[in-house]
């Protein structure tokens, strides 16, 4: 995958940059509540898409803002951690499966994957790592 | 000729209260929790204080105005008190108002004490600003909230340095997981749970690109701090800490409405910096500050006043970051208490907190968060938005 | 001569397909179903942004202190007593020194309000007259009403000085033939039968009114170039089409399928599309049909083709769209559902009306000042100079943004700050020229806005205090349409 030469355009959630690096550890970890000051959210589930011949892993969650400054939010919102390269590869100290994964850098994979989730997973955000 | 106030003021005593949801609490009980602490930790009676300063911000919806809120609550004996508000440096606000008037020679003993209880409005938050900001300004405003408004500087910030979104995302985490080390460790912090940068990624965005472990959040809080000249505060403990500087700078209007700011620092903060800096004698912040508090309401904030404060260089911020630089082992432990995003922000407060983890640095009382040998204190404050703030410099040493 | 100097019109830039409608509310009265797509107002748009957006096309080019009075045609006013059209006189940044008017109550206010204006001209009571027609109609869920009922709004502006359609005549007929009405104070149509409707109204008024007009300017309809009346049924409007004896190219094709029935801007949409592909020589009539009918007749002149270019009118905006993508959301911005806004949401706080009075301009007209001294913009107006090294104090002049493009300087997605529409999305603007403010951006998703984009401010309902009912007005950014 060849990775997106740096733009001289300024960036916007939909653009993308030269990652630094193209492979990541991702730890598998689902229904545990992580919480913040503001608020918290969990990872509920996790699935894969089949975009251009390749598998995308996606992760589910619903986060929740209830003791922020300026309002109450929270939504049902999902990541994608990258292209699957190796899945579930290796245990951490704690027991949590991590995979390899490729991030998407794309922008019209992106657009793309973020419309399918939005549609399939009913979300409120995707977001690429 | 004007001589600044360095070196003419001492803390001897400082009180905190357990920051949190202190549904157990009502102001006044936060009141009094903050300030019996104070006055014991200084060895004195309540009559010594001469005059006292009391910071609330938005608590006047709990309490009311004025500064009778903290003259009854403590049956100040027909003390002069003043209320101070200064948005989110009403903390620093309240010290210093009290500094300046023992600087002044006009007393000898002054009492500072910021005060916030938010969680009985009954909606997760501050009061909606649209009834806080005027009546012409609600007007013209855009829908802005304090994330959305600290967003726009990490987007221009992101821009102007060439971060991608995702990159700057991680340095803003790691910036936050900082800090949430430091407040695992530290039984008055609301918030005390370690979290992984890699946990920090995986939350969802409040207001783009300032995900949910870039915000601070609401909390009730209270904290004080006894002060008295320099050259008495020997009779009360043996390991005072002493007032180099405090400055605060308001912005002009040219943020927003000029067309030079950059959008990717806050400029009153570079001012008041320099301003403190002149006062307490400092040349090289980076090698001089042994230790900082700095106002981190959201992630970004912090990372542009490492630069604000001339310790990181410009869009550089990012490096020293990953470097360790503001790590609790690093050159400059930056947030040792845990910060705003461990504490959460009771507004009257927050300011007063900052000094408090301070002031406890210097004695040796920090526990496991203990830094080694500190001769310089910075603690920073900030008010309002990027494009429209004040804020609050404040160094303190042996 | 007098008659139209300039024309403009507006499409909201949401427009929902009929069919999810249909697919939403269709089980309920399957006779529905209507074919095309619909124009929906943002949730912060009402008839007066509309008719503003629209008379600021109508405006292109035009030294605004030339209008003398400003007439509002609408059906959907959002105040019974506060007069729109001067809330729009002061948009578009006329003198005080003028006539206005609301024009209301019936579907044919807007034609009746170009007729008062050419009455008004030609009297020499005005030189320049803006007539401005709006309307965001609402239907029941489950009606036909909502399906054929689209948002939208157009302008034209009335006068002497070059005029590009000249005023040759007219007709008007006014029954009080009730197909439908609304009480004051009611927030949905009703209406007769359908049958009843086009046979004793609909066919008849249409065709009463253009045969009139036919006889007032001794000119018939089939040598009239363009004729533009309402399409309610479409079977009907082929068979009034008959009657007159129009072929195919006289008729100008409705814009039911892509709008929806704008209700009194409808005549002048349409009119404002015949205007915008006509040549010199070209007569048009348009009837405007409610209470009776209005037939006007034009002759477009040579000028016409100075107003080619600037103008969006109504085919520029039709190519800028979005989809709503969803009835419910059409639903929520209309206020059909009773939406969770939150603690939050619910409070709106008080207008201090005597701060409004004050800064009415800057607010509602986005004046600020720039200072004579140093030649900086400035918004909102300043007594003392922003500029560092200037700080002049009290040497401004009084300086326009609101026509003026922008740079976004930078912006923010809040999924915190409650919307009707969320996120907010709001930004700091950079002006042409100089000047800097923040503002709430509209009509865009948080994917597509980037950091120095194009942006025009756009004139938008900024809040409703519905406990007190006022509805508070400023301007937003949106992209510069290309």
């Amino acid at each position: 995958m060849r990775a997106q030469k740096k733009s001289k355009k300024l960036p916007s959630p939909g653009d993308c940059f030269e990652a630094g690096y193209m492979i990541r550890e991702y730890t598998h970890e689902l229904g545990r509540e992580v919480r913040s000051i503001s608020g918290g959210y969990e990872l509920e589930m996790e699935g894969k898409l089949q975009i251009d011949g390749r598998e995308v892993l996606y992760v589910v969650g619903n986060g929740v803002v209830d003791s922020s400054c300026c309002g109450v939010g929270g939504c049902r919102y999902a990541l994608v951690p990258g292209y699957v390269r190796q899945f579930k590869t290796r245990q951490d100290e704690q027991g949590l499966w991590i995979s390899e994964v490729e991030p998407i850098i794309d922008m019209v994979t992106r657009q793309e994957i973020t419309r399918v989730l939005k549609e399939k997973e009913i979300v409120q955000q995707v977001q690429f790592s | 000729m004007a001589e600044g106030i360095r070196d003419k003021v001492a803390i001897i005593g400082m009180g905190c209260t357990r920051f949190g949801e202190r549904w157990d609490a009502g102001a006044e009980d936060l009141i009094v929790e903050a300030f019996k602490e104070a006055i014991d930790d200084a060895g004195i009676e309540k009559n010594q204080i001469q005059a006292a300063w009391f910071g609330s911000c938005f608590d006047e919806v709990n309490v009311g105005k004025a500064a009778t809120p903290l003259s009854l609550t403590l049956k100040l004996p027909f003390l002069p008190v003043t209320r101070v508000e200064n948005f989110c440096a009403t903390g620093s606000e309240a010290l210093r108002g009290a500094v300046y008037a023992v600087a002044s020679g006009a007393y000898d003993i002054c009492l500072a004490l910021g005060s916030e209880k938010l969680k009985d409005t009954g909606y997760g938050g501050l009061p909606d600003f649209s009834q806080v900001l005027g009546t012409k300004n609600r007007l013209i405003f855009p829908n802005i909230t304090a994330p959305g408004g600290f967003a726009m500087m990490a987007t221009r910030y992101f821009a102007k340095y060439g971060l991608g979104p995702e990159e700057g995302k991680e340095v803003l985490a790691m910036v936050s997981a900082k800090s949430h080390q430091n407040g695992a460790r530290n039984p008055k912090a609301h918030l005390r749970k370690e979290v992984s940068v890699e946990k920090i990624l995986k939350a969802p965005m409040i207001a783009w690109p300032l995900g949910l472990f870039d915000c601070c959040g609401v909390s009730d809080g209270a904290a004080a701090a006894i002060v008295c000249r320099a050259d008495l505060a020997k009779n009360f403990r043996p390991d005072p800490i002493y007032v180099k500087s405090m400055q605060i700078a308001l912005s002009s209007g040219e943020e927003l409405m000029y067309t030079d700011w950059d959008g990717t620092y806050v400029k009153t903060a570079v001012e008041c910096a320099a301003r403190a800096y002149d006062e307490a004698g400092i040349k090289n912040p980076r090698e001089e500050i042994s230790m900082m508090e700095v106002h981190d309401c959201f992630s970004i904030t912090e990372l542009v006043t490492y630069e604000d404060l001339g310790i990181s260089e410009r869009g550089k911020a990012g490096n020293d970051v990953r470097d360790g630089f503001f790590n609790l082992d690093g050159k400059i432990p930056c947030q040792p208490d845990g910060g705003l995003k461990c504490f959460g922000h009771p507004i009257g407060a927050s300011g007063l907190r900052m000094m408090y983890e301070m002031y406890k640095q210097f004695q040796g009382k920090a526990g496991d968060r203990q830094i080694k040998d500190p001769k310089i204190g910075l603690t920073h404050n900030m008010g309002g938005f990027p494009a429209m703030n004040l804020i609050s410099v404040n160094i303190v040493g042996l | 001569m007098s008659g139209i100097v300039s024309y403009g019109a507006y499409v909201p830039k949401y427009r929902i397909d009929r069919k999810l409608i249909y697919k939403a509310m269709g089980w309920l009265n399957p006779a529905t179903f209507m074919p095309g797509e619909k124009a929906v107002a943002n949730y912060d748009e009402d008839s007066v942004t509309m008719a503003v957006a629209a008379g600021i096309d109508c405006l292109t080019g035009i030294d605004r202190s030339k209008v003398d009075a400003v007439f509002f045609a609408t059906t959907t006013p959002p105040y019974a007593e506060r007069q729109n059209a001067e809330i729009m006189a002061t948009a578009f940044d006329c003198r005080a020194d003028i006539r206005t008017a609301d024009l209301t109550d019936t579907l044919k206010a807007g034609t009746t309000a170009v007729l008062s204006a050419v009455d008004a001209v030609k009297a020499g009571s005005a030189k320049n007259l803006m007539v401005c027609a709006g309307d965001m109609r609402i239907g029941k869920a489950g009606s036909a009403q909502e399906e054929i009922f689209g948002d939208g709004a157009a302008a034209v502006l009335i006068g002497e000085d070059a005029v590009v359609a000249e005023f040759i005549g007219s007709f008007s007929v006014s029954y009080d033939f009730v197909d439908h009405w609304r009480g004051t104070g009611e927030r949905f149509d009703q209406q007769w039968e359908d049958r009843f409707i086009r046979d004793e109204g609909y066919t008849r008024f249409i065709v009463e009114a253009m045969q009139g007009l036919e006889k007032e300017c001794g000119i018939k309809s089939t040598d009239m170039s363009r004729v533009i009346y309402p399409c309610l049924y479409p079977g009907d409007f082929k068979k009034i089409a008959r009657v007159l004896g129009l072929s195919e190219t006289q008729v100008v094709a409705p814009l039911l399928g892509q709008v929806g029935y704008a209700g009194t801007a409808d005549p002048l949409m349409h009119l404002v599309r015949a205007l915008e592909e006509a040549k010199p020589g070209d007569r048009i009539a348009v009837v405007g049909y409610g209470a009776g009918a209005d037939a006007l007749l034009f002759e477009v002149t040579d000028e016409i083709e100075k107003t080619r270019t600037h103008r969006r009118g109504v085919t520029k905006h039709l190519t800028t769209r979005r989809d709503l993508g969803s009835y419910e959301k059409m639903a929520a911005f209309r206020n059909l559902l009773p939406t969770e806004k939150g603690i939050r949401g619910d409070t709106v706080a008080f207008t201090a009306l005597s701060t409004l009075w004050r800064n009415r301009k800057e607010v509602l007209g986005l004046y600020g000042s720039r200072c004579k001294t140093c030649g900086t913009p400035q918004y909102p107006v300043q007594r003392v100079c922003v500029k560092p090294d200037c700080g002049a104090i009290d040497e401004m002049e009084p300086y326009r943004f609101s026509d003026r493009k922008g740079l976004l300087f930078t912006y923010t997605g809040d999924n915190l700050a409650f919307s009707p529409n969320p996120p907010a999305i709001y930004g700091i603007v950079d002006f042409e020229g100089g000047g800097r403010y923040w503002f709430d951006l509209t009509d865009v998703d948080l994917e597509e806005v980037k950091v120095d984009m194009s942006v025009e401010m756009s004139f938008r309902k900024k809040y409703v205090d519905e406990k007190s009912g006022i509805h508070g007005y400023f301007w937003k950014a949106v992209p510069v349409i290309s």
